[in-house]
């Protein structure tokens, strides 16, 4: 079954922009190789595949990709515990599917999303850290689940000998968060774990307008959909500086 | 260094071959005489005597071609050999070495052995009417340059006029902290093709105008723009005398002390508002997008048209040795694309945009 011509254009143009960011990220981030990203590039390209959803059906008509361990080197953080941890590193799996039709207008774009990071250092032994981003597409009956939610993993890679110590396992809250395809993400990703790396990528243009571009994209359904909630909506009585609501906003 | 000494050594001793020698002569930027090619071990030793005075060399791609001659090797075979010997300290100085060729034998034989690439530092084509002062500025700017780069003694920060700490590591390659000494040509190798002459760290005047989002034609203080507000982020490393250049970072942080904008966030109309009112030059005009094409996000450049483009209306060319990772991608518009412009010159679509192209192609086809 081959993807139809126009959602082969579709899938080409996002292949165009993952290619575009993947050379970006191996110029500004020396650590950022990009082998991960060009399996997803190549797999767009590909009209003989079709990324299944987690219950294995396809749709023809839907775009996607995974990347998996897609990993940058990160300075140590302030707070880094315990002592003598470093060599920090961060890995990326993820995988989005979205539909093509719901590319430039105000319905939800994505159709499935998992995006998980973990974060390891190595001290006496490796020290792990990390957070899912995900989109709930399973009945939540009697459970209060934000449709796109983060949520910090204490046991990142659930390690049945994972040594609690004074930490209580437990689940915890789902943090209602806006939804983060690759571009979006590593975006997210070095402003929060490597901010010099982050200022650069903003200054280069080739990923900066891309960035811009899967903002207006991905984010602003998401926050349309939300304020639309309190109808009528008064954009002029509105006086709150959204970068200081969202500081990875750009113009 | 003052006037540089080419030897131009070529198989020929006819009316052409001496047009060329007197065409980069008459410039009298540098000075060219000839020699003509004889049997292989006769020329290392004219490279070992007589021959050692000059500057550089200018090899004919094809140095077999006379059959009146007993000459069984070309430009590569004779270039090989004397980057070899200079390497190994024997006997032969380490110079600049030059190409050149018809369009026609280049591209049936120099184009097609990747190989070769690596012994010459420049080439140049002797077609009609060859654009001799630019040819023969570029000459003496490389013997300038093999005369620094032997003073400088692998010092990178004089190399390239510049603290090397601020820029990325990789643009070194193999010569940042290392105790192993290299051969001049292998430095003139890397910075001039890889760090000059390719889109990176550096870029050259058009594509410096693009990401300011500027008409250089139509922009009469363009000049003034550039010496009054830009002339710290010139390069001045080696070479600098024949490829004009600018430090992509500083220009991004000019362009940010001047205006207080992120350069990258603004579209060609936004970029040059904010440069007029900050130097309050008015004679800047914003450079319209290339036929087809609709974005001023412009952050590259169509390599036909040399015209400002937005990277995500272009297609990537197709590249024989793909770019660094600290090296910029390089772009055809739809235009220049989908009409095969700039074929000749080996300007084609990569061929995984092929498809896209295509696909777009068709669109166009029907609206």
């Amino acid at each position: 079954m081959s993807v139809p011509e126009k959602i082969m254009h579709f899938r080409s143009e996002r292949a165009k922009e993952l290619e575009i960011v993947a050379a970006s990220i191996e110029k500004n981030i020396e650590s950022g190789a990009c082998g991960p990203i060009q399996k997803a590039i190549s797999f767009l390209r590909d009209k003989n595949k079709i990324l299944p959803f987690k219950n294995g059906s396809t749709d023809r008509n839907t775009w996607g990709y995974e990347i998996n361990e897609f990993e940058i080197k990160i300075p140590n953080s302030k707070h880094l515990a315990p002592q003598g941890v470093g060599n920090l590193s961060l890995t990326l799996d993820m995988k989005i599917i979205a539909d093509c039709d719901n590319w430039q207008n105000l319905s939800d774009p994505l159709r499935e999303l998992s995006f998980k990071v973990i974060i390891r250092g190595i001290g006496d032994k490796n020290y792990y850290s990390g957070f899912h981003l995900d989109k709930h597409t399973f009945n939540t009956e009697g459970e209060v689940h934000p449709i796109y939610h983060l949520q910090y993993l204490v046991n990142p890679h659930d390690d049945n000998e994972f040594q609690y110590g004074s930490v209580l396992g437990m689940d915890i809250p789902r943090i209602m968060h806006y939804p983060l395809d690759f571009i979006l993400g590593i975006g997210y990703l070095t402003a929060n774990f490597f901010p010099i790396a982050y200022e650069t990528l903003l200054d280069d243009g080739f990923y900066y307008n891309l960035y811009r571009e899967y903002q207006a994209r991905i984010w602003k359904p998401y926050t349309h959909t939300l304020a639309g909630y309190w109808k009528p909506f008064d954009e002029r009585s509105i006086s709150w500086d959204p970068k200081l609501v969202c500081p990875f906003l750009v113009d | 260094m003052n006037k540089a000494s080419y030897i131009y050594i070529d198989d020929f001793a006819d009316k052409s071959v001496m047009a060329i020698k007197d065409g980069l002569r008459d410039t009298e930027i540098i000075n060219v005489d000839f020699f003509q090619v004889s049997e292989f071990k006769n020329m290392i030793s004219e490279f070992e005597g007589q021959l050692k005075i000059y500057d550089g060399i200018i090899l004919d791609l094809r140095l077999d071609g006379n059959s009146d001659i007993d000459v069984k090797f070309t430009a590569s075979g004779l270039a090989q050999e004397l980057r070899n010997r200079s390497a190994a300290n024997e006997g032969i100085k380490d110079v600049p070495i030059i190409l050149c060729s018809t369009d026609k034998k280049i591209r049936e034989y120099y184009n097609r052995d990747h190989t070769s690439h690596d012994l010459f530092d420049y080439r140049f084509v002797k077609d009609v009417s060859p654009n001799w002062e630019k040819i023969a500025s570029k000459l003496q700017s490389i013997a300038n340059g093999y005369e620094e780069l032997k003073k400088y003694k692998g010092s990178l920060n004089e190399i390239l006029g510049r603290d090397i700490k601020s820029i990325d590591s990789r643009v070194m390659g193999k010569f940042i902290d290392t105790e192993s000494e290299f051969p001049i040509h292998e430095y003139s190798q890397h910075f001039l093709k890889e760090v000059i002459r390719k889109p990176g760290p550096l870029i050259q005047e058009k594509l410096f105008a693009a990401r300011l989002g500027i008409d250089i034609e139509n922009s009469k203080d363009w000049s003034t723009l550039l010496q009054k507000f830009f002339s710290d982020e010139k390069y001045k490393g080696v070479f600098s005398d024949a490829w004009k250049r600018w430090w992509m970072d500083l220009i991004q942080e000019k362009f940010k002390s001047l205006t207080g904008k992120r350069l990258a966030s603004l579209n060609a109309e936004q970029r040059v508002q904010s440069l007029k009112d900050a130097t309050k030059l008015t004679k800047l005009v914003p450079a319209k997008p290339i036929e087809k094409a609709v974005s001023t996000n412009y952050w590259t450049l169509c390599e036909y048209f040399k015209k400002p483009l937005d990277p995500l209306e272009g297609f990537k060319i197709h590249y024989t040795k793909e770019p660094k990772p600290w090296q910029d991608q390089m772009y055809l518009s739809f235009e220049a694309a989908s009409e095969r412009r700039g074929l000749k010159d080996g300007l084609k679509v990569n061929n995984q945009e092929i498809d896209r192209l295509d696909l777009m192609k068709a669109q166009f086809k029907k609206s």
